[in-house]
């Protein structure tokens, strides 16, 4: 029995981030929904990408601002009005977030403030949900899942950056604050913590399906170095329908819904590059594209941090259905449909939703 | 400003290896700062104390102005003083002002240690840098007694702030090789204090004034009470490790270890000053504070051998003698 997403129709949702790789994709399941979607977010973060190849322009009021800057921010929930705001915007690269921790500071915990900030001076607004990430656990190199009660504590800039915009968030939620602030509140807010999303569309640097992707289309051989790592892959649909669901929950019943939420994969076992690579050639094989391995780190794999998804999957009736190699055919089908045919990506995407929702609650 | 006749703590740590060092005491014009700047004065060291405030000044201590949500002044601090060890004290930390200023604490707490984390990295990066955090980040843990491995329990924006400060903190300590050291305060009690919003000097003051002394909330809250001066110790203990590289990025409590309640400490006050008649009187409003806090410094005890040499008793009646004595020389109304 799931949750009944038509709550979302008619609806006034802001997503925070429409420009980037997840609010995209959260912007046409909205649409999709027959909601109103307001989108906030500086210029698109890359060429080609999602959000412009798919005509999310064309769907959405698009609108261009920072999050640092409180006052249009402020003056853009106040005129819009809307009963949601998703927040996903952020600095979300790593490897920037070592050069530049500063900025990745500003964005992801001023930012995130700022943007509870104006949402509780806003009456209309009465959900918001934080998109921080799995990355905000503390890494105890352990087997076992994080769970939502475990310590924080990420420690490169990005990590750290999210697990504060989760601490951040925690204090905007709890009712003693909303009681005693001024004005007086009674928000519904969750954070959620998902792991590394894939899917089609996305052309972010330093990550592993867009650049096996530029590989294959400058028909170059993919090489990687860490054959053997790790990480909680899952498509970017399977995080969203989370949100989505617990968007309805916390409408309902905020209460119970408020608070933190994993939203992880369904492998226990996660798939290592090697493989991964090894799918998507199988999926697209072009003949000019080989895997290509220079193992730089023939040590033990670091213990790769991933989520216990349990509170969600009991408490929302959400549940990943899909395997990596199911996420990754999707997101491949996607990016050739974008390079081969020439496609309406709009199309592509919308068909994507419709069938992820299908595998996601038959039976 | 005088101290009159405030013996300095006995057993004092030796503080040779501070000579001829440069200092920076961020917060130095606070109640901490300030007999942390006394004490480091004694050591030979070049003091600098940054404050935002106009009006602050420690004879023996080289006064600049500056405000941590300015990137650019910090940038010109650091680069004309180069210091050799920042201890970064500065924060807005009143719990009340925090619920009504909720971005404000942010920006000042958790954007101000990065503006400062950015200029040392920048001009004194082997610089040791230690940062005083606040035990408030245990939350509500009830009857368990806080160790440094709890995890963050948030509900206040203050809090929030110094645990998002702490993980900046360790992010640059990780990324940069920094040298830092982060320190949980608890509640701090000792001579010239001039915050009346804390439950000591309030009380004394009140008292002083012919009033009964007010309690927010029904003063059933159980707290601990570090005296001024061993705090100072615990600092000190501190900075001597980190001068000599070690105890590097280590995270410690710095809290009383006996406990007592709110109620129960104002009518020590009161019994010491002797004015039965002006027992507290007790408020029923919440005010969204935590009933109960216990936390253990048995990490800094066998790390540095650092001890509380002061009960509440003899720290009481010092403060109150000190108050009296501040009192009667009619400087009530002076910032410190």
């Amino acid at each position: 029995m799931s949750v009944d997403l038509s709550f979302y129709k008619g609806k006034k949702v802001l997503v925070t981030g429409h420009t980037g790789f997840k609010g995209s994709w959260l912007c046409h399941w909205l649409v999709k929904l027959g909601a109103e979607v307001i989108g906030y977010s500086i210029d698109l973060p890359t060429t080609p990408g999602h959000f412009q190849t798919s005509g999310v322009q064309d769907i959405v009021k698009d609108i261009r601002g920072d999050l640092c800057d409180y006052e249009f921010l402020n003056s853009t929930i106040e005129e819009e009005q809307p009963d949601f705001i998703f927040h996903l915007a952020a600095q979300a690269l790593v490897r920037l977030s070592y050069d530049e921790p500063r900025r990745t500071f500003e964005v992801n915990i001023m930012g995130t403030i700022n943007v509870l900030e104006a949402a509780r001076q806003v009456p209309s607004v009465k959900n918001v949900i934080v998109i921080t990430s799995d990355k905000v656990y503390e890494n105890h190199a352990w087997e076992w899942g994080y769970r939502e009660n475990d310590r924080l504590g990420g420690k490169d800039p990005y990590a750290a950056s999210k697990a504060c915009a989760d601490l951040a968030t925690a204090v905007y939620q709890a009712s003693a604050f909303q009681k005693h602030a001024s004005p007086a509140r009674d928000l519904a807010i969750s954070t959620v913590r998902a792991g590394n999303v894939i899917g089609g569309g996305d052309w972010a640097l330093d990550r592993l399906v867009p650049d096996a992707v530029r590989a294959i289309i400058a028909k170059e051989d993919i090489v990687i170095r860490s054959p053997r790592a790790t990480r909680p892959w899952q498509h970017v649909l399977e995080a969203l329908y989370g949100y989505l669901i617990l968007g309805v929950c916390m409408s309902k019943s905020k209460g119970d819904f408020s608070g933190a939420w994993n939203f992880g994969p369904l492998d226990v076992e996660m798939v290592p590059v090697k493989q991964i690579v090894e799918v998507i050639l199988e999926r697209w094989n072009t003949g000019t594209t080989n895997l290509v391995i220079e193992e730089e780190n023939t040590g033990k794999e670091a213990v790769v941090l991933r989520v216990d998804s349990s509170k969600a999957i009991q408490k929302l009736g959400w549940m990943p259905v899909l395997s990596v190699p199911q996420a990754l055919d999707l997101s491949i089908d996607w990016y050739r449909a974008y390079y081969e045919n020439n496609t309406d990506m709009a199309q592509v995407t919308s068909e994507q939703i419709d069938h992820y929702f299908f595998m996601a609650n038959k039976d | 400003m005088s101290f009159g006749n405030l013996e300095m703590h006995p057993g004092q740590a030796k503080t040779e290896f501070l000579r001829n060092k440069t200092i920076l005491v961020t917060g130095y014009s606070g109640f901490l700062g300030h007999w942390l700047c006394e004490s480091l004065l004694s050591t030979g060291c070049r003091l600098i104390g940054a404050s935002k405030s106009v009006n602050a000044k420690i004879s023996g201590v080289e006064h600049v102005i500056c405000d941590l949500t300015q990137i650019e002044s910090l940038f010109s601090l650091f680069d004309k003083y180069r210091p050799d060890l920042v201890v970064h004290l500065a924060a807005q930390s009143q719990t009340t002002t925090g619920m009504a200023e909720l971005a404000n604490t942010f920006e000042v707490n958790t954007r101000g240690t990065w503006n400062i984390l950015e200029a040392l990295l920048q001009f004194s990066p082997d610089a040791g840098f230690i940062f005083a955090s606040s035990d408030a980040l245990y939350g509500d843990i009830g009857e368990e007694i806080a160790t440094e491995s709890h995890p963050y329990k948030i509900s206040t924006p203050y809090a929030s702030s110094k645990a998002c400060s702490e993980l900046v903190v360790k992010s640059y300590a990780q990324q940069k090789n920094l040298k830092t050291i982060i320190i949980r305060l608890g509640n701090l009690y000792g001579p010239a204090d001039s915050n009346v919003k804390r439950i000591v000097p309030g009380t004394i003051l009140s008292l002083l004034n012919n009033t009964r002394p007010e309690i927010r909330g029904d003063g059933a809250s159980i707290r601990s009470y570090l005296y001024i001066l061993d705090a100072v110790d615990g600092f000190i203990k501190l900075i001597d490790a980190l001068f000599k590289n070690k105890l590097v990025g280590e995270t410690f409590n710095l809290c009383d270890e006996s406990s007592v309640s709110v109620k129960g400490i104002v009518d020590t006050i009161v019994d010491i000053m002797n004015l039965p008649e002006l027992s507290a009187s007790l408020g029923n409003q919440k005010t969204g504070e935590i009933k109960i806090k216990q936390v253990s410094s048995k990490k800094l005890r066998q790390a540095t051998g650092w001890q509380t040499k002061v009960t509440l008793q003899q720290g009481l009646e010092q403060t109150i003698r000190w108050y009296i004595e501040f009192n009667k020389s009619d400087l009530s109304g002076e910032q410190i």
